[in-house]
């Protein structure tokens, strides 16, 4: 008996209701990425207000859930594509082990929250008094993290889910 | 015009029917056809031929769901193309032409056999796909029935390709599970 014609036949006689179950598109689109269009308006918002003060719009973050001590953050155009960079200013150690999450929150919007899942075999510290860089860049897959450390350069492509949480999953 | 209304016309012999049909699910027949054949004009052939096969088979037949028959037979149509096209090739080859030569008058022994079997295994597929989550569903029957990319599928659920692909390999894995629990493993 030929396999494959035998798979292909009994494909064909599927449920006609999963058939047209299948054919109905985009049930699931609406859940994906309800962050971005929040970021977007964030950053329309802060960015008037920077223009407006002429100094980079202060910014509430926490990170793990403990305030740090400064951050600030700016928007530009790299290449057409508008990107949002966050600096900040920590006086407490930031780990990022692997496979550990750590949260950072935008407080310009609760939605706003990046949970980080680290799978490089590497861990990347912040240390004390350390400022680091986060730029959030757009991608055809989904996001880019990049962090900055001293004269380190980190990035880490993230995916986002159905709940609005990216989920870091490489680091390269 | 909604689906009983079309099959109503169909039953008049009133050709605006087809033509109803033809406005309403053409292009989505093809994109079936299109999936398996990889070529235009063939699958506007398979087309061609769908319209032909409905107008003779409605009535007697009355589709529940009508787009999904309308599938099905574009699909077996497809298949059947597509193997009249390998058949062609074989052509060039003696003894694979010999043989076919033959084969149009011995009985085949194995039709009865297959269509058992190909019944038997539809019954399963349907059974295993009622124990998975629509989503996982909609992701089978759009690669496996339709023959689309995971890209596509992808696109189509607002998943990336990388989710439908893992999603995919989990899904056969269950399946294999399942058909070797019911010892329908081939």
């Amino acid at each position: 008996m030929d396999k494959q014609r035998a798979i292909a036949k009994a494909v064909t006689g599927l449920d006609s209701g999963y058939i047209e179950e299948a054919d109905q598109p985009e049930v699931q689109k609406k859940k994906r990425p309800m962050w971005k269009p929040v970021l977007s308006a964030a950053a329309c918002v802060l960015l008037v207000l920077g223009l407006s003060l002429f100094r980079p719009a202060p910014l509430k973050v926490t990170v793990n859930g403990q305030n740090v001590l400064r951050g600030t953050v700016s928007y530009s155009l790299d290449a057409d594509v508008q990107v949002m960079r966050l600096s900040l200013e920590t006086e407490i150690p930031l780990t990022l082990d692997p496979g550990s999450k750590g949260s950072l929150t935008l407080t310009a919007d609760e939605n706003s929250t990046l949970l980080l899942d680290g799978q490089e075999t590497r861990a990347l510290t912040l240390t004390e008094k350390t400022t680091c860089t986060w730029v959030l860049l757009p991608g055809a897959d989904g996001y880019f993290l990049q962090l900055q450390q001293g004269k380190e350069d980190w990035c880490i492509q993230a995916v986002p889910e159905d709940t609005g949480i990216i989920t870091i999953c490489q680091v390269r | 015009m909604n689906d009983n209304d079309i099959i109503e016309l169909f039953f008049q012999r009133n050709q605006d029917g087809l033509l109803e049909a033809q406005r309403k699910y053409g292009a989505y027949c093809q994109s079936v056809a299109r999936n398996i054949l990889g070529s235009e004009e063939d699958s506007q052939e398979c087309l061609n031929d769908l319209w032909l096969r409905a107008w003779n088979a409605i009535p007697p037949q009355r589709p529940k769901l009508l787009k999904a028959w309308f599938a099905k037979v574009i699909r077996n149509l497809a298949i059947n193309r597509r193997e009249a096209a390998a058949a062609q090739k074989r052509q060039a080859d003696q003894f694979a032409l010999s043989l076919e030569e033959l084969d149009g008058c011995i009985p085949d022994p194995r039709t009865t056999e297959e269509r058992t079997y190909v019944r038997e295994l539809s019954g399963a597929l349907n059974a295993f796909l009622e124990t998975e989550q629509p989503l996982d569903r909609k992701i089978f029957v759009s690669r496996y029935f339709y023959c689309e990319s995971t890209a596509r599928t992808a696109e189509k659920l607002g998943l990336t390709e990388g989710q439908v692909k893992v999603r995919l390999h989990r899904c056969r894995e269950r399946l294999r599970n399942y058909l070797r629990s019911r010892e329908y493993y081939m």
